[in-house]
């Protein structure tokens, strides 16, 4: 392996950022184009250092090669957006862009625990300013949250990376540090009761920083889950985890996904159902088997992709419309084509609906959890069905809601989809969502399996087979567009009618917030909605309440204890300065004698 | 190559005699000439350093006559480290003065003294028998006897005398040792002698050790010998404050004590002993007395002793970890405590007092000199990154690793005394306000010098990096770990 550009992304990344702090003064026309091509050269660095290393790595080097390239990519895809979404930012926002990347890619890279550590808290600092760039009530609120949370998540990690070699010795350890370890991955990643920062933090911050937030940041979480848990711990180590794994996959998965159901604003739920697609995620962690990672890693990599996607193409509503509610939306297709088109490429990814990605990698995983076999994985692999037709209605609401029906808001600007520094990312993104879904086999026969390690490669036929339905629903795609064309035609149009009644087409239009807000009323799941609504499920608000008065008491204790100490230590150290005063006279005679009770002492003990 | 040896001492000593020639009543071209003799001699020393850290230990007999009568000189790793140190200090310390000694008359007379003690301290380096380090010991003591009472106030007089009489005792007792030495071995070539050594009775070797030992103990300032230090240190002209507490202890005192402890008396284990005990004493007496103290200078002459005594821990530990404590934290607090004292004499040059009672609100009047007092403050008090950290660090592993856990403790609560102490004076003096206060910063010459050795204090960990510490310190440790001075043959 050639060390030398090992830690190439990080280094390039932060040497952006520090140019970005030398240049201060520059324009933003610099600025921008310092910014793809610090983008542009850590991506390449990635690149590089797979071309030069790939055949020389480890398994384990191999996955964190895979993160990185995962991470350059998409961040240069978000630093390029962002170049046309936030014109008028100065350097400090570039900067924090290129540290955040830096941290992100050095988590992934780091060879020691420690330094994996180190990487996490400059990658949290890093994503907590960008959380606050934005500096409204809403965005401080936000970013305080997820501070506390994730610096509470670092507490636990690095409580377990500090512990981690105790793990052998005692198996109380063993379970202690494991709970420590899902803990401290588990709030960055955002599973399920510890994702409270996420639907927050993802709305507050500028887009471009969503997308990251999104697609790569949590996933360093599910990086570092990976890597204790298939090398540190070994996945069959203890069946209650495991269920309890399982288990955490299911809640997250369906939490996440009824949650997103009902939200109306466009980033928060597109923030909820990456807590949903996290659980699918775990449940291939779960399985603990080579096809789970796989389907896991690969799920990784499909999300990364569709929902910095998604956050792109809403980030183009929202610049469009000036506002994130949905009900603002409607009637945009014909305005804005290009995001019409590569938003439902997503959604339809999402969804898991072939040919695209998100297909292969859910097939994967359902394919892991019929092999793992028992009624926990059945129960799961049902959730994980109903999981991903409850995203596919979520993500209707969103198109119909956004694009079709009814136009509502005027759109600010003209050629708003002309910039290429914003439409190329969210064409190659689009491209990425077929292309993963139609060639899964090159993926994970060229990368995924060497990432594997002592688990053995799967049967490539089995992924063949999910790339066998994809081109499958591809060739039916092609044949409806071609003669259902025609078919479409003869259709009659006419004007809404009822009973004779011609209506309008604001009269007749309905909302898709409403539409869904039935889900709400229906029986078990009412008292979950409003136990969310009430923050009784947030762990940040129960923490909040508890905290406090456990802090004063041990506060009280504390000040206490200092308090006597410093009294009496100072009482001390007074008579003692004093008595020593007394010693240092100003007689030459007293000092004289010292220097010869000094020679007696010595020779005292030198003659021995 | 090897004549070059004979240039830090021969340089010091010709300017010596050559500046009043020179210069007569011109003090400006004094201090340009200082200031060219130092840097000079700091280029030397360079020169000798590359040799001696590239090609090993240099060995010169003066006028080509071999021993036992010819003069012998070393240059090692350990020593050329020291020699380096001391030029560099004492070149930023010139600079310093040339600026500083405005404030006193006859100049001239200043550089003279100044250059023979430095005269002194580079022959004690170079020196390879007893007699010579003595001549060099009593140059450097009777220059430093003279240079401390230079202001010739009543309080500077006093402080000298007893400075002067303690400091016979000492040297009364190394001249009674060397005395034994010759009358036992009839050599005072140190090779030669501890050729002769191997057959002399243990107790007669015992009592030499002890005799020379608590000699140049005095000169450390280690306790209980220390009592002539502070009113020496706090009375001289800041300069030689600066230059007496950063590198004269160590080198008149601390080095000779390491080259006794390390390379002469290798086979008295007791002598560790004593470095322990007189280590733990030296560091809770200053660090403690430091706090009564309103006179920051005197202060800060305490705070050299409970440092010394660090040093003295480092090297009655020993080993590696030990060694290379006691080498970093020479060089780290060297840089920390001549940047002090250059800096209470800035605020001495603009302000006329250093009782901390009177001084109030320095960071609004001198804000670069506050600036680099804290520096230096929080590097002596070891927080991290300054270079004492480091040292302080590996002293407390060191002791940790050889068992003494108890010592380890104290060593902290000492340098947290010392932090306390500091951040006193910080509160009190610098960083309060002040009524009326006006910006009157210390000349632009006084404060550049700071400055360099500010930055020096602050990135002496450096050092520690493996690829500087391997060719650099670990060589100087390495003589202090395995080197005897038997191991050169005579007739070499």
């Amino acid at each position: 392996m050639d060390v030398r550009v090992w830690f190439l992304p990080v280094a390039v990344s932060f040497a952006t950022a520090f140019l970005h702090v030398v240049f201060c003064k520059a324009g933003r026309h610099f600025r921008k184009w310092l910014s793809l091509a610090g983008g542009i050269a850590v991506a390449a660095g990635c690149f590089y250092s797979m071309y030069v290393n790939y055949m020389y790595l480890s398994s384990g080097q191999v996955m964190s090669l895979l993160f990185a390239t995962l991470i350059s990519t998409i961040s240069l895809f978000s630093v390029s957006y962002s170049q046309w979404y936030n014109p008028e930012d100065n350097f400090v926002y570039d900067s924090l862009l290129f540290l955040f990347i830096g941290a992100m890619n050095g988590v992934v890279l780091s060879h020691s625990l420690i330094a994996l550590y180190v990487y996490w808290e400059i990658m949290a600092v890093a994503s907590f300013f960008l959380v606050l760039f934005t500096d409204t009530e809403e965005a401080r609120r936000a970013a305080f949250k997820y501070i506390i949370m994730t610096g509470a998540g670092s507490v636990f990690l690095l409580f377990s990376i500090l512990g981690i070699w105790l793990i052998e010795e005692n198996i109380f350890w063993k379970h202690l540090f494991f709970f420590s370890m899902l803990i401290g991955t588990g709030i960055k990643a955002g599973i399920f009761p510890l994702h409270t920062w996420l639907p927050d933090a993802h709305p507050a911050a500028p887009t471009p920083v969503s997308s990251m937030l999104s697609g790569v940041m949590i996933k360093t979480g599910i990086y570092a889950m990976i890597r204790f848990y298939f090398v540190l711990f070994k996945p069959s180590w203890s069946i209650g985890w495991e269920t309890i794994l399982i288990l955490i996959g299911v809640i997250t998965l369906l939490g996440g996904v009824f949650l997103a159901l009902v939200q109306h604003d466009i980033k928060r739920l597109l923030a909820y159902h990456s807590i949903s697609q996290i659980g699918y995620i775990m449940l291939g962690i779960a399985c603990g088997t080579s096809i789970g990672l796989v389907g896991a890693l690969y799920h990784v990599i499909n999300h990364a992709i569709f929902k910095s996607l998604l956050f792109l193409g809403a980030g183009v509503l929202i610049k469009a419309t000036g506002s994130r509610e949905l009900g603002n939306y409607g009637g945009l297709a014909r305005k804005l084509p290009l995001t019409f088109g590569v938003m439902t490429v997503a959604a339809l990814s999402i969804s898991g609906v072939p040919p695209f990605n998100g297909f292969v990698s859910k097939w994967l995983i359902y394919q892991a959890l019929l092999s793992k076999g028992g009624e926990i994985a059945v129960v799961a692999l049902a959730a994980a069905l109903l999981g991903s037709v409850l995203t596919l209605a979520s993500f209707i609401k969103v198109l119909n809601d956004s694009f079709m029906g009814v136009k509502k808001a005027e759109i600010s600007k003209q050629g708003l989809e002309s910039s290429p520094f914003m439409n190329m990312p969210m064409v190659l993104l689009a491209a990425g969502c077929l292309l993963f879904g139609l060639f899964p086999g090159v993926v994970t026969e060229r990368f995924l399996f060497p990432a594997l390690g002592e688990y053995v490669p799967l049967n490539i036929e089995l992924i063949k087979t999910a790339s066998l339905y994809g081109w499958l629903a591809l060739a039916v795609f092609c044949l409806l567009f071609i003669f259902g064309r025609n078919w479409m035609r003869k259709f009659r149009k006419t004007e809404p009618f009822v009973g004779g009644e011609i209506f309008t087409a604001e009269e007749t239009a309905f909302d898709g917030s409403h539409f869904y807000g039935t889900i709400k009323e229906i029986g078990p799941i009412k008292r979950f909605y409003s136990a969310e609504s009430t923050g009784k499920l947030d762990i940040y608000a129960i923490a909040g309440k508890i905290l406090p008065g456990v802090n004063r008491v041990f506060h009280n204790a504390a000040v206490r204890a200092v308090d006597s100490v410093y009294a009496r230590g100072s009482v001390i150290l007074n008579l003692a300065v004093k008595k020593l005063k007394l010693l240092q006279n100003g007689l030459l005679a007293r000092y004289i004698v010292w220097l010869f009770a000094g020679i007696i002492f010595l020779m005292e003990v030198i003659r021995r | 190559m090897n004549h070059l040896i004979v240039f830090p001492v021969a340089i010091y000593l010709g300017a010596a005699f050559l500046l009043p020639l020179l210069c007569g009543k011109n003090d400006v071209l004094a201090g340009i000439s200082g200031i060219a003799f130092t840097f000079l001699s700091l280029a030397v020393s360079a020169l000798l350093g590359i040799s001696v850290f590239t090609g090993g230990r240099i060995i010169y007999f003066v006028g080509g006559w071999t021993e036992p009568l010819g003069i012998m000189l070393m240059l090692d790793p350990l020593s050329c480290l020291f020699l380096l140190l001391t030029n560099t200090v004492a070149f930023i310390i010139m600079l310093y003065s040339a600026v500083y000694i405005k404030k006193y008359h006859r100049a001239v007379y200043f550089y003279v003294l100044f250059m023979l003690m430095l005269a002194g301290m580079n022959g004690i380096l170079i020196s390879m028998d007893f007699f010579n380090l003595f001549v060099f010991f009593e140059i450097a003591s009777i220059a430093s006897f003279i240079i401390v009472a230079f202001g010739l106030r009543a309080e500077e007089l006093e402080a000298s005398l007893k400075y002067t009489v303690i400091s016979f005792i000492a040297s009364s007792l190394i001249l009674f040792a060397i005395a034994m030495i010759y009358g036992l071995t009839g050599t005072l070539n140190i090779p030669a002698f501890m050729h002769a050594a191997a057959h002399l009775p243990q107790t007669h070797l015992w009592f030499t050790a002890g005799l020379l030992l608590a000699g140049f103990a005095v000169k450390a300032g280690l306790a209980p010998f220390h009592a002539w230090l502070p009113d020496a240190h706090s009375m001289a002209p800041a300069p030689v404050s600066a230059l007496l507490s950063g590198l004269f202890i160590k080198i008149v005192g601390f080095y000779a004590i390491i080259r006794l402890t390390s390379n002469i008396f290798t086979d008295i284990p007791q002598i560790r002993t004593i470095l322990l005990v007189f280590g733990i004493v030296s560091m809770l007496l200053g660090s403690f007395a430091a706090y009564g103290q309103n006179n920051i200078k005197r202060m800060f002459a305490y705070s050299t002793i409970s440092q010394i005594g660090y040093c003295a821990i480092g090297l009655g530990i020993g080993g590696y970890l030990g060694n290379l404590g006691v080498l970093m934290h020479i060089i780290a607090h060297a840089f920390s405590k001549s940047l002090l004292f250059l800096n209470i004499g800035a605020v001495e040059y603009m302000t006329g007092t250093t009782d901390s009672d009177k001084l109030r609100g320095l960071n609004d009047s001198m804000p670069y000199t506050t600036l680099l007092s804290s520096a230096g403050m929080l590097g002596i008090a070891g927080i991290p990154p300054m270079g004492n950290f480091w040292s302080k660090v590996i002293i407390i592993i060191a002791a940790v690793h050889a068992g003494y856990g108890g010592i380890a403790a104290l060593c902290i609560i000492a340098a947290v005394m010392t932090l306390g102490y500091f951040l006193k004076l910080q509160r009190t003096v610098y960083c309060s306000k002040k009524e009326g206060a006006v910006k009157k910063e210390a000349p632009a010459g006084l404060i550049a010098p700071m400055a360099v050795l500010a930055f020096m204090a602050v990135f002496a960990g450096i050092l520690l990096i493996p690829g500087i510490r391997e060719p650099f310190i670990d060589k100087a440790v390495d003589v202090m770990d395995n080197f005897s001075y038997i191991n050169i043959a005579i007739g070499d």
